[in-house]
Order: C-alpha cells, then structure tokens, then sequence
C-alpha cells in the first residue's frame, strides 16, 4: 500500500487459510480435553505467527461446535495478529452446522481471493455428532475448494465418531489420528503445524508428508 | 488448568547433559534451540515420524560432520545428540538474526524505503550479499554442496556496520561428487530443474538460490514472480518457479512484469543486471549458462565497494550517479580508489599494465567519503590472506587526503608519479596534499621488485566529475 508519493510498494503475501473445527460439547470439559485442545490449538497458531514466510500468509479461523449451533471462534485473520480466546466446552455436538459454516467461510472470495492457497482443515472430536451431518459433510467435501483442501481429522478419546471422521479425511489419506487422552492432543497439533509450515519451507521430494504417524513415534 | 512448563534435556554422545531453553528457529525440518546454561551453543532437534527416518537422517548428519569447513561461518555438528533424539550440538552466536529481515519489510509497516535505509540500505546488502557468496563459494571449491539456501538459514550481524553472515543450516550439505537421490529446497528459492525433479542438488541449484536471495534482498521483489502470478492462483505461481514463465526484468519478454519493489536502475549497477539476466533468462532453463558463485563474489565485491551514502536521507547509491536519485540531493565529495597492476615483465623499472583500450587495466575499485571512509581490503589489493581483512585507509580531510596501511606486515608506499614511490605507509596516518583538484596519489602494496597491484587514489568533489 503505498503512503508517501515516493515510497516503494511490496507484494502481499498468499494467503494460507487453515480451519480448526473443534469440538467443544460438554463431554470435552472433562479429563483435561478442552484444555488441552486451547494450548494446542493456540501454540498452533503461535507457531504460525512467529513464521517469516515472504511470499505466505498463514490465516487461521476457528469455528466451534458445541451448545445448540456452531460458532465462529475466530474469523480468519494473518495468525500473527490472533489474541487467542480460550474456547469453553459445554453443550451438545452440532456438527452437521459447523461443516456448513467452514464450507461458506473458505468459498468466500473476499476473505480467501483467487491467489489463496488451498486450504488446511482440521476436525477435533471427542464423541458423536448430533444435528444433521451427511448432507453438509458432502457438500464440504465435494466443493471445489473443499475437495482441494488438505484435511485432518483429529478423534480424541474412545467415544469418537470414527465414521464421520474417517469420511471426512477421505480416501487418499485414510486414517484419522488418534489421541487416547489430552495429553497427546498437543502432540498431534505440532505435528499439523509442522506438516503446514513445510509447506512453507525445505520441501523433501521424497518425504511422504502425509505419512500418519502414532503420536507415540512423534519425536519432537 | 495450564500445563506446567516440562523442563527438556537432551544429552550427547560424549556425556554432555543440556537443558533446552528457547526455540529460536522452527525449520520445516527441525527445530533449534538456545542452551539455558551455556549460551555459546545452540542444539537443533530434527523431527522424524520413524525409527529408518531417524536413523537415515543421523547417517546424513554424521557425513556432514566430517566435513572440512574449517574456517567457514557455518553451524555444523560438533557432537550428535544421543537417542531417541535426532540432532546435534551447534555453535551459537550471539548478536545475529535472520537475513529473512533485510528480504522483506515487516508485515504492517508504513515506509518502506525509511525501512530500507534503516536496515543499511544498498551499501550493507551488497557487502553481505558479498561476504555470503564468498562463504558459498569456498564450499564449492571444497568439493562440497551447501544444498538449500534461503534466508531463513543466514544469520546476518545485528550491528548495522558489520557484514558478518553465519549459516545455520548444514544439514542438507553433501559432496557434489557423490550425487544424492533426495531433493529438498525452499520454496521460492529452488532452481527450476530441482522443483521439476529433473537434477539433484549441486552447485548449480545452489547460485539459483543465491541469486534469488541477492535480487530480493535488493529490489524486495521476487526474480520470477510478477504481478499476474502474484495475483493468480496458486498454480501460475508453481508454473514460474518451474520456469515456465519469463523473469520480471526479461529485455524483451513483458508478460511477467513487477510494478513492486524496488526499480532497479536505483539498485542495480550495469554488472548486477547482466549477472542476474544471465541467471534468470539462458541460466533458467540451462543451469550450465548460470554464472556460479565466483562469479558472483566477483560481480559483488567490485559493485559492494563503489556506493556513497546521501548525507540529506541516507540512501546508498553508486557514486556515478551526480546527486541521490531519491532526494536529489547533491553528492558528496569523495575518495576514489582503482586498482591496477604494477607488471615487471616488458620493463625492468615496471609499468602499469594496459587494458584493452591502452588505458591502465583496472582490476577493482572502491569510494570512501568524510562518513564512510574509503577502505580497501586485502583481497583487493592482491595482499595475503589475514586479519584485519581491511589493508588500506583513506580519510578526507578537508583539501587533504589521510592514508594509513593497517595491514601488518605488508609493504606499502605512496608516490604521486606511478613508479617513484616516496613514502612509506604505517598505520600511523599520514597527510598527503594533492597537488591539483585532477591529480592522483599512487600507492604501491608490495615490494617494487616484484609483480604488485596499485591503488590509484583520486578526489572527486561534490557532483563536479
């Protein structure tokens, strides 16, 4: 943006939007799950924001599902100028609305422009859906952006929907990872975080960046 | 309920214990650490999502700490860290911070060009610009491959003055003879060949990257993004950095222009220009038309040393432009020093060795003015290796010149005819006073029996030429 007459300009950064769909009902305010999830999710975008990355902005937006509909947490913004909100849990599993919020927010153009980058989202559970979640789950799945975008889904504990979330990961990766209790939640967030700013850094062709791990091997 | 802060050790193969302290550099992939207790060392922790990954990559690492890079400003293993981690102990210096500062302006600033100056303007880029590409090619010319440079892996001194550049980086370093299958690089900063998986890495990718780093750092805008990739999606992004695409500054090819950044007839010397046109036109899709890293030291050691800086703005230009192109302020007066060769072979008492127009050849030149005195160094003056670096001091000093030869052990001597030495120069500065406004000191750096270099120092004043 140019200020004085003489002043010289400089490219804007790509937009790189990531979008964190967490679980927030009341089952998550137990055994330490949503504080877990508000440390990782806000190291996250911490790690994010401390990235020098020219040429890519990474954006993040957090929508939350829980109470009787979803939430717009955070709306998308360059993930350096977040002042991250802890999320509270309480409330049923609105799922089916959240993935309708997350497929308007990344299909709108002023917000995400052409020169986006494809999108990264991430679905945090911890049990089952409870609002209509077939009919939006596709038409995420099957947008144009949404098709594109690099998807994770995250199933915290052993009550989590894995049917839903095994769709939602789709059939290139497969599986979802997994985290037995809170504690690995964190784990699990550095090791998105890591696979997003790759992008961002040294590319390994050889490296199969979408090779899931089990938290237990994650040596970081 | 926060988590309680866990405090991290990690140990290394020769019994030491260190506790990690803060993360000062997320790498895609690796992390690196500060040590709480000793603050001369770093430790950088790789990550790897298995046991072969691991293992794979302490082999690698164990390769490059043989290495030979003694002498060298760059971090590399000084003992590996003990399983399960993956990594090793560095050497960390104090002072420095990343080059991705002088690459590009912070995200919400107001005043780009008060930035830039701020920063050490076009004098400070070119000088470290100068000391990365003479770090670079030393590498190759020990056979070795730095592999992925960018600058988010070159330290760069926090001190405006100093030029100092440290590589963080040498995991990824390797031997050129020994071609590995594994391509890895920055995005932005691959050469085309390596993005489309067509060569390994070699001291070819890496001019690529430094030849991206360079015009970045000095025009503040990508060599082969334009305006319509920037604005497109991502895919017309991907197809130029495969080099699909003509580069920015392209002589007769507009289809990719820039209206960002710098304009490089501010920056850019007749030299820089066709340095990078020979790397982003023929060199692009041909890595053998690339200039390599001596070139570059080369181009950057003659262009680092001819700015002035404007004493109205600060701005850093070349001293043959009559008054700052920015503010317009008149130039300074100043020292110019050209550097010839004092050859033996067709006289016994010697002679300046002829250029191709039958004028003296000149090998090197440098400007110094009242602020920024005129200082020539070692390599510039054919001297042996050393410290200081800097061999030769010129102030201005009023109608007078002021030189001093700070190198120990070198012998210089002035003369006002070339050939007839006078004086003898010692660190204590000595006046000398020129006869008329075109006359010019002479001073030999060497013995006058043998083969020498001469610098010819002259005084320009203000914008007369």
């Amino acid at each position: 943006m140019k200020t004085a007459t003489k002043d010289f300009t400089v490219a804007k950064a790509r937009p790189l939007p990531v979008v964190v769909l967490a679980d927030i009902s009341g089952s998550m305010s137990i055994d330490g799950k949503i504080d877990a999830l508000n440390s990782a999710t806000a190291e996250m975008i911490a790690s994010f924001g401390e990235l020098q990355a020219e040429r890519i902005d990474i954006q993040v937006a957090v929508i939350t599902f829980g109470g009787e509909s979803a939430a717009l947490h955070t709306p998308f913004q360059s993930a350096a100028a977040i002042q991250w909100k802890p999320m509270v849990a309480a409330g049923r599993t609105p799922l089916g609305s959240a993935l309708t919020l997350a497929n308007e927010m990344i299909h709108n153009r002023e917000t995400l422009p052409t020169r986006s980058y494809r999108p990264t989202i991430v679905l945090v559970s911890d049990g089952q859906p409870n609002d209509a979640w077939t009919g939006p789950l596709e038409q995420l799945i099957g947008s144009d952006r949404g098709l594109k975008a690099d998807r994770f889904a995250l199933a915290i504990g052993a009550d989590a929907d894995m049917t839903v979330l095994n769709v939602f990961a789709g059939s290139t990766s497969g599986r979802v990872l997994r985290a037995h209790e809170a504690r690995e939640i964190r784990k699990i967030f550095r090791w998105v975080t890591m696979t997003v700013t790759a992008r961002t850094q040294s590319i390994n062709r050889d490296a199969t960046n979408l090779d899931w791990p089990d938290p237990g091997d994650l040596n970081f | 309920m926060p988590e309680e802060a866990v405090r991290q050790y990690v140990a290394d193969i020769n019994g030491g214990r260190y506790e990690l302290h803060r993360p000062i550099g997320r790498g895609g992939q690796g992390t690196v650490y500060t040590c709480k207790a000793n603050p001369r060392i770093a430790l950088k922790l790789l990550h790897s999502t298995s046991e072969a990954q691991a293992e794979m990559l302490r082999q690698r690492l164990a390769l490059v700490k043989r290495m030979d890079l003694n002498g060298l400003p760059i971090a590399r293993p000084i003992a590996m860290l003990t399983r399960p981690q993956v990594g090793y102990v560095m050497e960390f210096v104090a002072g420095m911070e990343s080059m991705s500062k002088l690459v590009c302006p912070p995200q919400e600033l107001e005043g780009v060009r008060e930035w830039y100056t701020k920063s050490g303007g076009l004098r400070r880029r070119l000088r470290v610009l100068h000391r990365l590409a003479k770090v670079l090619s030393s590498v190759h010319g020990r056979g070795l491959v730095y592999g992925d440079p960018s600058p988010g892996n070159v330290l760069v001194s926090q001190e405006g003055d100093s030029d100092d550049v440290y590589l963080i980086d040498s995991d990824n370093m390797r031997y050129s003879s020994r071609p590995d299958k594994a391509v890895l690089f920055t995005p932005g900063y691959g050469a085309p060949e390596l993005v489309l998986g067509r060569s390994g890495m070699n001291s070819l990718t890496d001019s690529h990257a430094f030849a991206v780093i360079a015009f970045q750092c000095i025009a503040l805008c990508h060599p082969l993004l334009g305006d319509t990739v920037r604005d497109g999606p991502p895919s017309m992004e991907e197809a130029a950095l495969q080099g699909r695409v003509p580069w920015i500054d392209h002589p007769t090819d507009d289809r990719n222009r820039c209206g960002n950044g710098i304009p490089r007839s501010l920056v850019l010397s007749k030299l820089l220009s066709a340095t990078f046109e020979r790397t982003f036109n023929t060199g692009l899709g041909d890595p053998t038309e690339r200039p390599g890293m001596a070139a570059w030291a080369d181009a950057l050691q003659t262009v680092s040393r001819v700015t002035l800086v404007c004493q109205a703005c600060g701005w850093s230009y070349y001293f043959t432009e009559d008054v700052c192109p920015v503010c317009q302020h008149s130039r300074p007066k100043y020292a110019l020093a050209t550097v010839g060769i004092w050859d033996l072979s067709d006289t016994p008492a010697g002679a300046l060795c002829a250029g191709p127009n039958n004028r003296p050849l000149i090998v090197g030149s440098s400007v110094g003015t009242q602020d920024h005195p005129l200082a020539m160094t070692r390599e510039q003056l054919g001297l042996p290796d050393g410290k200081p670096e800097v061999a030769l001091v010129v102030r201005l000093d009023g109608v007078r010149i002021a030189a001093s030869c700070v190198a120990i052990g070198c012998e210089m001597s002035v003369a006002t005819t070339p050939g007839s030495p006078v004086h003898k120069l010692t660190d204590v500065p000595q006046t000398f006073r020129l006869s008329n406004p075109s006359a010019s000191l002479y001073i030999h750096c060497g013995a006058m029996s043998a083969r020498h270099r001469v610098a010819r120092i002259s005084v320009r004043g203000g914008a007369e030429s």
